[in-house]
């Protein structure tokens, strides 16, 4: 458990729906295309440098974009770490690099796929654009992955004054081709992919959004444990279930969460980002931006002026994570 | 609150126990040979430092190992070299919760990834499975019942020194009583072609800091340290004192000129640790033997210590640069040194490099010296940078 209060002071969400583009005036709910949600990504032209854009991959490209946007929004506060995490990796230049391994026999090979396709690739690239030469680590560990990044920024802000932390999943059509074939994408629950970054500060400020009480996970752990561990979590730091104004998760609740979590209203990101490994980060990324008073968020979530308290939660395979998030206190509030 | 070693566990082309390598380090023997198993047209020609089992012959070794469940080869390796630590450590039941596992990897499962992508019509895609680096870090923990926390790292060559660091933090957090931490990583045609493509790869065997060199050797392997805060003096192995992850900022392949990112990883390190650089008695070098890295390592090591650099060598002229799994195995050889009281020489230096004044000389030969503390540095694409100190254990 990390029980220190930190501050969310910038964010960036580039997912399925509209949550990159600031203040969207037309919000509407993005569905799947098939069994696949797709991102909607910005004209990077206008964000990144055009020198270099070329250079960069896709999931590089989310990576940079939401890393600049999230620092616009924090205030641009010099970082002292930078944390990614991602379970697929740089699937894009992975893919291209055993497509050359294969169709030339291994002869011929070209070394760019090779170097994009490394997993820190979205942080060094990250940490190499703002000439960044502090922390930076990358994390890759299925479904937690975010979440044990985000452990890392908490436990860093112990010390540092600012971290950024930044989330990438892509899809390609060769993975796409894959996770049907394995049905890990179906019409029922379709996939998707996106890039979500957020500045955490140790000290609140005028950019501070929202405090991150507390982050609690853990692997193979009993539900009654699970459930004693998140309730001891909001007691210490002075609070019940039911002052959560709202629940984010990335499923629908089965009887024992509902049990857990009483009547606070629940939602389920995945309908809205389409399910993938991280998006826990793409989750914490609606929470902010509903709490920042954005209107895609709103939309989604429902536009309540009272809400101030979002608890964020996930219980997959063998893993689970709970956040909260409380906004009283600070600028929108 | 302090953190010892009191478990390791080692394999790679030098054996396939921690004693092996000793051995293997005092007589100066290196495990590099052409490529014997691995499938690849570059068999018999490019030398590596491969482990020399089977995948059936490992698997031989893992008793209980559950048949239904495919492992990687970087899986089957972890689990050797984690199940020893473990186990020297005194076996410890593990389902408390109260254990994290902590590993780096470089390329997962992508041995039976390769196999899939020759005919991905035919094969079947749940070998997939086993492609992300963290499956490889959850079938360790699993195989020896660790039920606490499971974090992969992936920040290439320095990803197994990242994960000792990260175990050490949450030791420190008091969130969990011991830490399994390091790294693994198998030979596949991905990184062998991918380095050859990079045009660091020596066909003959590596010179690392020489004159002459050419590049690295790839190799593959695991090495796994048991992190503990509450242990016997008797229990102790040495000391976990100092570590320091920084980014180099420079270029996806290439270290800066000035060796920034090494630079800050050692000062944070040493900070860290509470220690001047003058406490240093040995560094194992990352040394991967290509141009650009030992320049730009060399001259960190200058504008850390001056004209008084310590004692250094790279081991990798021993095993090959096992990615993934360097900053694990050097971490052993680390306290391996501590404990024999003993440096090990950098095979196949003649003559210094140029580019670097004064002149580095790394050891040449066995020698036995009074050591307290080794540092360990371990270097990666991107620019990533990790130093870790370790201390002789006072009995």
């Amino acid at each position: 458990m990390n029980q220190t209060p930190v501050y969310i002071d910038g964010w960036s969400n580039l997912s399925a729906q509209a949550t990159f583009e600031p203040n969207h005036d037309r919000p509407t709910v993005a569905v799947a295309d098939g069994v696949f949600f797709r991102a909607q990504e910005p004209d990077y032209k206008t964000l990144l440098p055009r020198r270099q854009l070329r250079r960069w991959d896709r999931v590089v490209r989310m990576g940079l974009a939401t890393a600049l946007q999230a620092l616009e929004r924090a205030g641009q506060p010099a970082v002292d770490a930078i944390l990614s995490s991602t379970a697929w990796g740089c699937v894009r230049a992975t893919e291209e690099f055993l497509e050359a391994l294969v169709a030339n026999g291994e002869r011929y090979m070209a070394p760019t796929a090779f170097v994009q396709s490394t997993h820190n690739t979205v942080a060094a690239q990250i940490g190499r654009l703002l000439s960044n030469t502090g922390y930076n680590m990358t994390y890759t560990q299925g479904v937690a992955s975010f979440d044990l990044a985000l452990w890392d920024a908490i436990d860093l802000l112990q010390d540092a004054q600012h971290v950024l932390i930044c989330n990438t999943e892509e899809l390609t059509p060769l993975l796409k081709g894959l996770l049907e074939r394995l049905a890990c994408a179906t019409p029922a629950r379709p996939m998707g992919e996106g890039a979500a970054c957020f500045v955490l500060s140790q000290i609140p400020n005028s950019h501070s959004i929202a405090r991150l009480v507390g982050l609690e996970l853990g692997f193979r752990l009993d539900r009654a444990m699970r459930h004693r561990t998140i309730t001891a979590l909001l007691q210490k730091a002075g609070y019940e279930i039911t002052d959560l104004d709202l629940l984010l998760a990335p499923h629908p609740p089965n009887s024992s969460e509902q049990l857990l979590f009483q009547s606070v209203p629940w939602y389920a990101y995945e309908t809205w980002g389409g399910h993938y490994p991280t998006q826990s980060a793409f989750g914490l990324g609606i929470a902010v931006a509903a709490l920042d008073g954005e209107n895609v968020a709103q939309h989604l979530l429902g536009a309540d002026p009272n809400l101030n308290r979002i608890g964020l939660y996930q219980q997959q395979e063998d893993y689970w994570s709970f956040l909260m998030l409380d906004r009283r206190g600070l600028k929108n509030k | 609150m302090r953190i010892w070693i009191t478990g390791m566990g080692c394999i790679s082309a030098l054996g396939d126990t921690v004693q092996q390598h000793l051995d293997q380090l005092l007589a100066g023997r290196d495990g590099l040979t052409p490529i014997q198993q691995l499938h690849t047209r570059h068999k018999g020609r490019l030398m590596v430092g491969e482990v020399p089992h089977s995948n059936e012959a490992l698997r031989a070794h893992l008793p209980h190992l559950q048949s239904d469940q495919a492992q990687s080869r970087t899986s089957l390796l972890g689990m050797l070299a984690a199940r020893a630590a473990w186990t020297q450590a005194g076996a410890p039941a593990l389902h408390t919760g109260r254990t994290g596992v902590f590993a780096g990897n470089t390329v997962g499962g992508m041995d039976r990834t390769e196999q899939f992508w020759a005919n991905p019509e035919d094969g079947t895609p749940a070998v997939l499975h086993t492609h992300p680096c963290g499956d490889s870090t959850q079938q360790i923990a699993d195989y020896l019942g660790a039920t606490g926390i499971v974090a992969t790292l992936n920040t290439a060559c320095s990803s197994a020194a990242n994960a000792i660091l990260l175990g050490a933090r949450w030791l420190r957090s008091g969130r969990i009583d011991r830490a399994l931490v390091g790294g693994a990583d198998a030979l596949t045609q991905f990184t062998l072609n991918g380095f050859h493509s990079l045009q660091i790869v020596d066909e003959q065997a590596t010179r690392p800091f020489d004159e002459t060199r050419q590049g690295l050797n790839l190799g593959e392997g695991a090495g796994f340290l048991m992190l503990e805060t509450a242990a016997a003096p008797e229990r102790r192995l040495a000391e976990l004192v100092g570590y320091a992850n920084a980014n180099d900022a420079y270029h996806p392949t290439a270290s800066s000129p000035r060796g920034e990112g090494a630079y800050r990883a050692m000062k944070g390190a040493l900070a860290k640790a509470g220690i001047a650089p003058t406490d240093i008695d040995y560094i194992n070098v990352h040394g991967t033997g290509t141009h650009n890295n030992d320049v730009s390592e060399g001259i960190a090591l200058q504008r850390i210590f001056g004209e008084a650099v310590p004692p250094f060598s790279s081991t990798k002229a021993y095993t090959g640069h096992t990615l993934g799994a360097a900053g694990g195995l050097e971490a052993v050889f680390s306290v391996l040194a501590l404990q024999a009281q003993c440096v090990f020489p950098n095979l196949r230096f003649e003559q210094p490099v140029q580019a670097l004044q004064p002149p580095l000389y790394p050891i040449s030969a066995v020698a036995k010296r009074p050591i307290q503390y080794v540092l360990s540095n371990a270097l990666g694409f991107g620019g990533n940078s990790t130093s870790l100190i370790f201390k002789m254990a006072m009995a």
